[in-house]
């Protein structure tokens, strides 16, 4: 009888255990607030099948990979893929704020496709500032425009936002995809997930 | 069999919490992310990476469980040996691999350590549960497996 008793116990804990987590994981989604997608920082069909949603740092070199295996599947399936970019800066904030500034004038891709494709020399050159105003130029950024924009607040609340909405997500490490809402982590399971999707 | 504080009930419960907390953040965040670490080890197929991604922070979360309460204590002193065991030999192998991880990801977010630390903390962990094993009368005082025990009697 007491072994029995024994048995009963722990299958008690064990359901105990699976309810606290379950629900404690079920309340942590439902604190997510709604997101609200910067069209600005899309590309694709906004009806498409497939909807990418990435998480990235400018420094981080596997993001510039997750971008350019996006583009590439872009290009090919234009009707297929919609694209929407987060920021979420682990190491330095300057090249998101630059980024956004872009974007409220138009130009988040190509700064971010500009910056991608130079992310190497960028990261060892001595003054990154210096190369980030030179790209801003090369892309024909409106100059008054932009220098108002990067003391705005209302761009460091922006970038800030994105980060909480993937802290919340748990997100660990970049870049993290969400293709339909599934999450991966790293280009290679992208690559996966699209083709799979495809 | 007097039921009392001792040195083997504090370390028990101290393991046992650890283990807790420490899948508790593994299991409150998706499982994507173990799932990234795991990939990052480069030994399993895909499908036991996917397999180990889910059911390990669970593994962890009850034997913490078990042991902190000190329910069917002999049984999960054994898992735990099997469980750090496989952890030292999948740390070893990265580390002999020189595979370019940066964090073990054995304790989530809550720490991050390089592996030769992380293999440290696991042997430390694996002598601890030996020394728990080896005093087991001692390690069951103030248990359920105790109460149990009484109640047979």
């Amino acid at each position: 009888m007491p072994k029995r008793n024994k048995q009963i116990v722990a299958v008690f804990i064990v359901l105990a255990g699976v309810l606290l987590i379950v629900g404690m994981k079920l309340l942590l989604r439902m604190s997510h607030g709604p997101e609200e997608p910067s069209l600005r920082r899309t590309k694709g069909n906004p009806r498409a099948r497939i909807q990418v949603v990435e998480y990235l740092d400018f420094g981080c070199p596997a993001c510039a990979v997750g971008v350019d295996v996006l583009n590439t599947y872009l290009k090919q399936y234009p009707q297929d893929i919609f694209i929407s970019l987060k920021y979420f800066p682990l190491h330095e904030m300057t090249s998101a704020v630059y980024a956004e500034c872009s974007a409220r004038q138009d130009k988040f891709w190509n700064f971010t496709d500009r910056l991608f494709s130079q992310q190497a020399e960028w990261k060892k050159s001595k003054d990154r500032k210096l190369f980030l105003d030179q790209i801003i130029k090369d892309i024909g950024l409106e100059q008054e425009e932009f220098q108002a924009c990067l003391q705005d607040e209302s761009v460091l609340a922006v970038i800030k936002e994105c980060q909480e909405q993937g802290k919340a997500k748990g997100i660990r490490s970049t870049p993290t995809f969400f293709v339909n809402g599934k999450m991966m982590i790293g280009p290679s399971a992208l690559k996966s997930a699209l083709e799979e999707n495809l | 069999m007097r039921n009392q504080l001792n040195i083997c009930v504090i370390l028990r419960g101290m393991i046992g919490v650890f283990f807790i907390v420490v899948s508790a953040e593994k299991l409150l965040t998706p499982y994507e992310n173990l799932l990234f670490v795991i990939q990052g080890y480069d030994i399993f197929p895909p499908f036991l990476e996917d397999v180990a991604a889910i059911s390990a922070p669970w593994f962890e979360f009850f034997l913490g469980v078990f042991l902190a309460l000190g329910l069917w204590i002999k049984p999960v002193l054994w898992a735990f040996v099997a469980f750090i065991c496989a952890f030292i030999l999948l740390l070893a192998q990265a580390i002999i691999r020189q595979l370019p991880l940066k964090d073990c990801g054995c304790y989530g977010e809550l720490l991050s350590l390089p592996l030769h630390v992380s293999i440290m903390i696991d042997v430390g962990l694996l002598l601890c549960v030996v020394w728990l094993m080896k005093h087991l009368s001692q390690t069951s005082s103030l248990s359920l497996d105790r109460f149990f025990e009484s109640k047979d009697t």
